[in-house]
């Protein structure tokens, strides 16, 4: 979905003004005029006038149109569920990377990912053994990355 | 034997050549994956200098760390994820430069003119440092407030498309660079109760979010309609650039001045160098329509002045042992470890050594013709690598490079987040760059502000009270109302007639 720039005005003129509120929050600095609710008290009233400016642009261009478009790929399913696939694989790495190990989990995800892009299987599992192998030899070996080494097999570095 | 002589024998060493060969390829490398950038290069570095002679040391450090700045816009061009923030600011033309075919020409351009920028501000170095110093250190928080803002001001001066939308980027910038307590009074800010969340977003995982990762997932929408970027021809990449030199030479000279001219302030940098020089090619420009569409003339300026800031940095690190940067930083250590203390005497007790040095910098900076072009050609291979291989590959590589700096899987949400983050902006005709930088200049602007208030016990004034910070000030704001100017000058002109 684009938002055209009213509904895009709106939301940025509601953000400034929670970021207002929310800096009310914070204090000076003891004996001082300024501090830690300076930066986010200033952004909030650049969001409200940015928000102000986007919402009488809006107005003056957009009459009649609505206030958001959907975008050319918003009725294909499939690519939805790339998008979430993806998103979810990432997650699940995260959630699972210190238990399975870097190399496990990261031959999960590089294998899973090619064959979500189209990859026939084969070549996708050893192209993906083949990079996982090198990454974690270049990043855990020559530059002391410490990857997690998790409860299974991982490599001896 | 003279001294200068004395210096010569010393870098032209064999010894010395093939470390800064090897420490050359080194940050290359390292340079050129996303995630890792040219601080990491040459702290990495350190520990091996402890084994070396004193120039050797040096010219390994000066190697890396120039050869990895000039790499972070190679990722940047071929693929869109730029390697550092200040590659971020003309990573749209080059990378639209890639996909027309003229990949070659781009990086040819970004070698070429890095290499000048940075010979440039070497030469600045050896000629005029202690009065450029002299300046530099004039520069208060209220002079640095101003710069940061006209950056600031920068970012949203190139980004295409709508003025507010861009502003918009820098506002979503802004809000994150507000998160934990890194703030005056160090109260948690915006960080909901999370440990992780209370040192910052470090600006590395939110870029390598938004550009990298964002472009995974613009692939798997578009990827199969836009095709692969064609992969271009090496051949002639460096005779290219003879005709492009003779076409701009100006914008040549100016950013390889604002970017020593800014380096040389400690604590600016790069980043501002390069957005500032960039914004101001496209303002002086005759085809300002065509920047962030493939247009080489923003990479001549901003690439130069990117360099010619590096080697500005060295400025205030040599005549007082100021660090400009977090590279610098490391070279003062390395400095004092091999027993140059860095000050106004090391230019006359260690002539010899400060000789060498200087041809160090040259000679680095000349090696990168060389090695950069075996780095440019070895490196567009990848584009023969099929997409639906690559992007796969790029993930990995995001997910390393974002866990690398935190060393734990936080670096890893991080991207995750601003990546979906990134990949909304776009497809709102959001631009992202003005979010790297209000990211990146963020802290900076507070802590200037906060600092100058402090100082002149909240009055306002004090910004506009000494020379070099009124001047900056005025700029700046007649920077953002030239537009409204213009516009009524136009009117009052009709008017007339």
């Amino acid at each position: 979905m684009r938002l055209g720039d009213r509904a895009l005005g709106v939301l940025t003129l509601l953000g400034g003004i929670a970021m207002f509120i929310a800096a009310r929050q914070f204090s000076p600095i003891p004996g001082q005029k300024y501090g830690a609710e300076t930066l986010p008290t200033v952004i909030a009233g650049l969001a409200v006038i940015v928000g102000i400016w986007l919402i009488v642009q809006g107005l003056a261009t957009e009459r009649g149109a609505p206030l958001a478009t959907a975008l050319d790929w918003a009725g294909e399913p499939r690519t939805w569920a790339k998008l979430g696939a993806t998103a979810l694989l990432i997650l699940a790495y995260i959630l699972t990377v210190d238990w399975l190990g870097f190399t496990i989990a990261s031959l999960v995800l590089v294998a899973a990912m090619m064959l979500l892009t189209g990859t026939k299987p084969l070549p996708a599992l050893l192209i993906s053994l083949v990079t996982v192998v090198v990454v974690q030899f270049a990043f855990g070996k020559m530059l002391l990355v410490p990857l997690p080494r998790g409860e299974f097999l991982s490599l001896p570095w | 034997m003279s001294v200068l002589a004395q210096s010569f024998a010393m870098v032209f060493d064999p010894h010395v050549l093939l470390v800064m060969l090897l420490s050359g390829a080194f940050g290359l490398f390292v340079g050129a994956i996303p995630g890792l950038t040219a601080t990491m290069a040459t702290a990495l570095l350190v520990p091996i200098t402890f084994f070396m002679e004193p120039i050797a040391a040096i010219a390994s450090i000066v190697t890396a760390s120039a050869m990895a700045i000039f790499s972070g816009d190679i990722p940047g061009a071929l693929l869109r994820i730029p390697g550092t923030p200040a590659s971020a600011a003309y990573v749209d033309d080059s990378y639209r430069m890639t996909r027309d075919g003229r990949g070659p020409e781009a990086l040819g351009a970004l070698l070429v003119f890095s290499v000048l920028g940075g010979v440039f501000g070497t030469i600045v170095l050896i000629v005029a440092s202690p009065l450029l110093a002299e300046v530099a250190l004039k520069f208060s928080s209220f002079e640095y407030f101003w710069l940061v803002l006209l950056g600031l001001s920068a970012a949203i001066f190139v980004s295409p498309g709508s003025i507010p939308r861009g502003l918009v980027a820098l506002v979503i910038g802004l809000v994150a660079a507000c998160v934990g307590m890194d703030n005056p009074t160090a109260e948690p800010r915006f960080t909901f109760g999370n440990v992780d969340l209370l040192g910052g977003i470090s600006f590395i995982p939110a870029m390598i979010g938004l550009f990298a990762l964002a472009e995974v997932f613009r692939y798997l929408v578009r990827g199969y309609k836009l095709g692969a970027p064609l992969r271009p021809s090496t051949k002639g990449m460096l005779r290219s650039q003879i005709p492009i030199m003779r076409k701009y030479p100006k914008q040549m000279l100016r950013g390889n001045i604002v970017g020593t001219l800014i380096g040389a302030l400690p604590g600016a940098g790069a980043d501002i160098a390069a957005w500032i020089s960039y914004a101001m090619s496209k303002r002086f420009s005759r085809e300002p329509e065509k920047f962030g569409k493939g247009h080489v003339e923003g990479l001549v300026e901003a690439g130069a002045s990117n360099n010619a800031a590096v080697s500005g940095a060295w400025i205030p690190a040599l005549v007082f042992g100021i660090p400009g940067d977090s590279i610098t930083a490391i070279v003062i250590g390395v400095l004092y470890i091999k027993g140059m203390n860095p000050g106004p005497t090391i230019f006359i007790e260690q002539a010899p050594l400060i000789n060498a040095l200087f041809i160090v910098f040259l000679l680095a900076n000349l090696l990168m013709i060389p090695l950069g072009w075996i780095a440019i050609r070895a490196s567009t291979t990848i584009l023969a690598v099929p997409q639906r291989v690559l992007m796969p590959i790029i993930m990995l590589f995001c997910i390393v490079g974002a866990f690398a700096i935190t060393n734990s899987v936080f670096g890893i949400i991080l991207m995750l987040a601003f990546g979906i983050l990134g990949f909304m902006m776009e497809e709102n005709d959001i631009p992202i760059a003005p979010a790297i930088l209000g990211l990146v200049l963020g802290p900076l602007l507070e802590q200037h502000f906060i600092t100058s208030m402090i100082k002149s016990d909240g009055n306002m004034l004090a910004f506009f009270e000494r020379p070099i910070a009124a001047g900056l000030g005025i700029f700046t704001i007649l920077v953002w109302t030239a537009p409204l100017i213009r516009k009524l000058l136009a009117r009052r002109k009709e008017a007339w007639t």
